[in-house]
């Protein structure tokens, strides 16, 4: 087996406590976490809101500091600031977030937002031709280069934001409920978008989500975090046909079912 | 047999860009009926002209008759005895619902004080007996607290509470857990379910999410542009949807959410396209230039035609089929 190009070992972060005046202290957003993700694998992490997910995805990609253990990507270390592994990081490691409004800055053409990331990292090359290929490659007319993010819609806002984070050629794409809020029919749009570009340039993959069935469809692995650790994790399938922890359990007898076709 | 409530020909429009068409229905008594369709769709404007509380600008059109009064017509007074009373609604987001300087427990007595004239000793008593109801642990501590205080859960707990204070004929809730976590959405859903079958009341729900509604409702409805395209048994209507929109919508909904071990990437069944801006839909069927059914025929506007299941299409799905 390869080893491991993103993993994280003992990761914990703890928030100073700004809601309770009678117990100063600290809330542990994340509690020992240990997670492994080979290339070419789609890991999910799934869990309810608070339970620390956006908090991972943050340490994940070094925008944070841990309070405890450390991320290392392909096996130097990467939090802390002077870490050795941190540039190499910032150009390999991608986001995708949720609200592509509140990611794209709205005064900023589509091209130069998704040019962006080609200039910040100083990487070589024909940047208006890349910007082109991320746009077509997420199917998006070249046209939509001029145009700014507020002519489009959720859907096309999201094509845009994929297209900037896989514009430097990034070997690990993190997406922190890059689908969700999106239509039922958009959705599959950016599911289809998505699942085929991860196959096409072997990403590898790091979804979060509260969505258990986006989860499901996406990844071959998966941990559940809850209250900042993790509770249990295994192959999809396993985890979705026989959860063991009882966390697990309650949250997929909790998502409504569609009924089978007859 | 007349409905709870009979929605009659209801339109809405805006600055003469119509946003709801020619939408009837019937909501029975004691019956939950679903309400489906994607952002954009005209299923919140449904909602808001059904309790009149549409934002200015729009204009509403047709009859919505409760108990034999139409709500379209009427007045703003008797509406506002009405509302909160004999018809109730939950939203979305609970936090822009509440008043954000009043305690929670004084919101709850409120209701009962316009509409059952209770003194401020009775009412509070009654409040505090109905936030016990919508299942909150501590019910003295959520009245003293102010809504900003509260969980979302616990919000949108409030929120039925003050819905259900006068035991409504009509309980319309307008995607009531789609800010919430799947646990907390799945003990809010049972919540709607048994505070409606307590207080007699028929829920009309509105949700973007087909297994909420398949969950919760008889029957549902589906809209698309502004207009019902579909209408039936809940169970009719996911296993063999007549309109291509609700075959689209239940064939992505249905593969999302099967196990992943047959899937390819990219193979999700999707309909093509998004929902256009408001003013920007064809004419004639809504859904033609999104629709591979579509031919010339599709340029007239199609009638919601049949009588259990019916649906508004001049290529339905399966026709023939069942």
């Amino acid at each position: 087996m390869s080893a491991p190009i993103l993993e994280a070992r003992g990761l914990a972060k703890a928030y100073r406590d700004r809601r309770s005046r009678s117990r100063p202290g600290s809330r542990w957003a994340l509690r020992g976490v240990d997670l492994e993700v080979r290339a070419g694998e789609t890991l999910g992490v799934v869990g309810q809101s608070g339970a620390g997910k956006s908090t991972l995805a943050r340490l994940l990609l070094a925008l944070e500091e841990p309070t405890a253990g450390e991320v290392l990507f392909r096996g130097q270390a990467v939090s802390g600031r002077r870490s050795p592994g941190l540039p190499e990081l910032r150009r390999r490691v991608q986001i995708v977030l949720q609200d592509p409004m509140g990611s794209l800055d709205p005064r900023m053409r589509v091209g130069d937002i998704v040019a962006e990331p080609l200039r910040a990292l100083r990487i070589p090359g024909d940047h208006r031709a890349r910007v082109h290929e991320m746009l077509e490659a997420v199917g998006l007319a070249p046209g939509a280069a001029r145009r700014y993010p507020h002519q489009f819609s959720g859907g096309q806002r999201q094509r845009i934001a994929i297209a900037r984070a896989l514009a430097p050629r990034p070997d690990v794409l993190v997406a922190d409920e890059a689908v969700s809020g999106l239509d039922v029919s958009v959705q599959a749009q950016v599911l289809n978008l998505l699942s085929g570009l991860i196959a096409d340039l072997g990403l590898t993959t790091v979804l979060i989500s509260h969505d258990l069935a986006v989860i499901r469809y996406l990844c071959r692995r998966v941990l559940v975090l809850y209250q900042g650790q993790v509770v249990e994790a295994g192959s999809t399938e396993e985890l979705y046909t026989e959860p063991r922890h009882p966390y697990t359990r309650r949250l997929l007898a909790a998502v409504p079912e569609m009924p089978g076709r007859p | 047999m007349t409905g709870a409530l009979e929605v009659r020909s209801l339109s809405v429009d805006l600055g003469g860009v119509p946003v709801v068409a020619d939408v009837s229905f019937s909501l029975r008594a004691g019956e939950r009926l679903g309400l489906i369709g994607e952002s954009g769709s005209g299923k919140s404007v449904t909602a808001l002209a059904i309790m009149g509380l549409l934002p200015e600008g729009m204009r509403a059109g047709g009859r919505v008759e409760l108990a034999g009064e139409d709500l379209v017509s009427m007045g703003e007074r008797r509406l506002s005895a009405l509302r909160g009373d004999r018809i109730a609604m939950v939203f979305q987001e609970p936090l822009t619902a509440l008043n954000p300087l009043m305690r929670v427990g004084r919101q709850v007595a409120e209701v009962l004080r316009i509409h059952r004239g209770l003194g401020r000793r009775g009412a509070a008593e009654r409040a505090l007996g109905l936030l016990g109801r919508v299942e909150l642990d501590d019910p003295a501590g959520v009245a003293r607290a102010y809504p900003h205080e509260l969980s979302g859960g616990q919000r949108q707990r409030v929120m039925l509470a003050m819905a259900v204070a006068c035991s409504p004929r009509v309980l319309v809730a307008d995607e009531p857990t789609t800010a919430l976590d799947v646990v907390v959405q799945d003990q809010v859903l049972s919540l709607v379910q048994r505070l409606a079958d307590e207080e007699g009341s028929s829920l009309l729900l509105i949700s973007h999410d087909l297994a909420v509604v398949a969950r919760m409702c008889e029957r549902v409805l589906v809209m698309y542009g502004g207009r019902l395209v579909e209408e039936g048994p809940t169970r009719d209507i996911l296993s063999q949807p007549h309109h291509p929109y609700t075959a689209g919508l239940v064939a992505t909904a249905a593969a999302v959410s099967s196990p992943s071990g047959a899937r390819r990437p990219g193979s999700l069944p999707a309909l093509p396209g998004s929902v256009p801006p408001l003013g920007r839909f064809p004419s004639g069927c809504v859904f033609r230039d999104r629709c591979w059914r579509a031919d010339r025929s599709c340029e007239a506007v199609p009638q919601l035609c049949g009588r259990d299941h019916a649906v508004a299409c001049w290529h339905p799905v399966g026709e023939g089929a069942g």
